[in-house]
């Protein structure tokens, strides 16, 4: 998946995010976030520079769309999508079960580099559903995962089968 | 899940998200906070960014601090002993230097106190004197004689009692100028006019050139026991009055008509250091 398709991703993730599931599952909305399931998707695909800035970019738009400081989510999923980049780099992220893990200990990390950036500026942070969130990225990531690799292995075959 | 390569990036840009990621990160995370930090101030009225420097620089800081702390504790502990050694030293000298000073007032005081027993003596026999120092003492056949800082110019005189407030020491035999030699009572050829001070018996203390005074010219038939203490009795007309002589130590019935009888003397002659001479007749004698 290259750039266009990451950005096509991030904007449908975003529309799903903001609209379908704010508007029809606020219960998905409260505990699935797309922006973070794009941006580890992102990091582990991809190199670490392009992740980290793709991951401050998902951040950013993320940030638009929340009533948190503008550049909390940018700041916390660049940093997510360098280390996560750089862990795939060395350990294999491509199993379902790696996956889980890093969606679960990312989003938990990300609340965590929040909470001390918000709390460096004296704004108490409490979020009584981070576990569950944590849990349904990581089930909905690893489901979203299979979508995307279906996806992106379709379009590899139909370049193959054009070039030859 | 294979990695894709970047596509259709500028060769720069390209170079600068693979190779140099960190410094990427380091950037794109400052330039984000320095976004947050524009929006948001903290209590104290901070920004983001400065209060994160300040939680980053502090701890460095304050590290140092103790660091250069620590050393200069260190350099000022240094610098401290050499200085206590040196005083250390100058201290030890000041000692030295107080302990010869207590040493010569402790002899100060005591020479004192004994001068003023002196004079309380003088004022308590009555009659003129002055206090001389003992020069020196006498050595060989002259062991029982002193040597008195005090002469002729002081109004001493041959035959002129010498006492302590022990009791009597001696008389003057010689006098010079300044000076006068100080016969003892131990001396063999001394005599005291004497008297037991319970039975008021009378004889004649004399020197044997040892220790101990004798007793003599005292009847058989009077009563002496040991531990009767014995004065002058004024007889001899040097000595006046009342002045110790000794205790007696052992009687002994001889064969003839006195008795013999042992005297340790009131005086310890060995530590006489100043002594009270009576230059002049008792106040009030004609």
């Amino acid at each position: 998946m290259g750039t266009l398709g990451e950005t096509v991703l991030l904007a449908a993730a975003s529309f799903t995010q903001q609209i379908v599931l704010s508007s029809h599952f606020p219960s998905l909305h409260a505990l699935v976030d797309l922006y973070l399931i794009v941006a580890v998707y992102i990091s582990i695909t991809r190199p670490q520079g392009h992740a980290l800035v793709m991951g401050a970019v998902t951040g950013l738009v993320q940030d638009l769309f929340t009533q948190a400081l503008f550049g909390v989510h940018g700041f916390c999923k660049c940093l997510l999508a360098f280390t996560i980049s750089g862990l795939g780099s060395k350990f294999t992220l491509n199993a379902p079960v790696p996956q889980f893990g890093a969606l679960v200990i990312g989003t938990l990390a990300e609340f965590g580099i929040a909470a001390g950036l918000l709390a460096t500026l004296g704004q108490k942070v409490a979020d009584p559903l981070v576990l569950q969130r944590s849990l349904a990225n990581g089930v909905a990531g690893m489901l979203l995962f299979l979508l995307f690799n279906r996806l992106a292995g379709r379009r590899a075959r139909a370049a193959h089968s054009l070039g030859s | 899940m294979p990695r894709a390569p970047g596509p259709r990036l500028p060769t720069m840009i390209q170079v600068l998200l693979e190779r140099k990621a960190p410094l990427l990160l380091f950037a794109v995370l400052f330039i984000l906070l320095l976004v947050l930090s524009s929006q948001a101030r903290n209590p104290e009225g901070a920004s983001l960014l400065e209060a994160l420097l300040f939680r980053v620089v502090t701890p460095a800081a304050r590290a140092a601090n103790v660091a250069d702390g620590g050393l200069t504790r260190w350099a000022e502990g240094y610098v401290d002993l050499r200085l206590a050694r040196v005083e250390n030293l100058r201290l030890k000298e000041d000692l030295a230097v107080l302990r010869i000073d207590k040493q010569r007032w402790e002899a100060e005081r005591h020479e004192y106190t004994r001068l003023l027993r002196l004079l309380n003596l003088g004022e308590m026999v009555a009659q003129p004197s002055v206090v001389a120092r003992v020069v020196s003492r006498g050595q060989g056949i002259g062991a029982n004689t002193l040597l008195i800082g005090r002469g002729s110019a002081d109004g001493l005189a041959p035959n002129q009692p010498v006492i302590v407030p022990e009791g009597v020491a001696g008389r003057v035999i010689d006098v010079g100028p300044s000076t006068a030699k100080v016969q003892l009572a131990l001396d063999p050829n001394s005599g005291i006019a004497g008297l037991s001070e319970r039975t008021r018996v009378q004889g004649m203390v004399n020197g044997r050139g040892g220790s101990h005074l004798k007793m003599e010219y005292v009847s058989d038939l009077e009563d002496v026991q040991p531990g009767d203490r014995i004065v002058t009795s004024g007889l001899d007309r040097i000595f006046p009055p009342g002045l110790a002589v000794g205790t007696i130590l052992h009687v002994e019935h001889g064969e003839g008509l006195v008795q013999s009888i042992d005297v340790e003397p009131a005086v310890d002659f060995s530590r006489l250091e100043e002594v009270l001479v009576l230059i002049g007749p008792p106040q009030g004698d004609p």
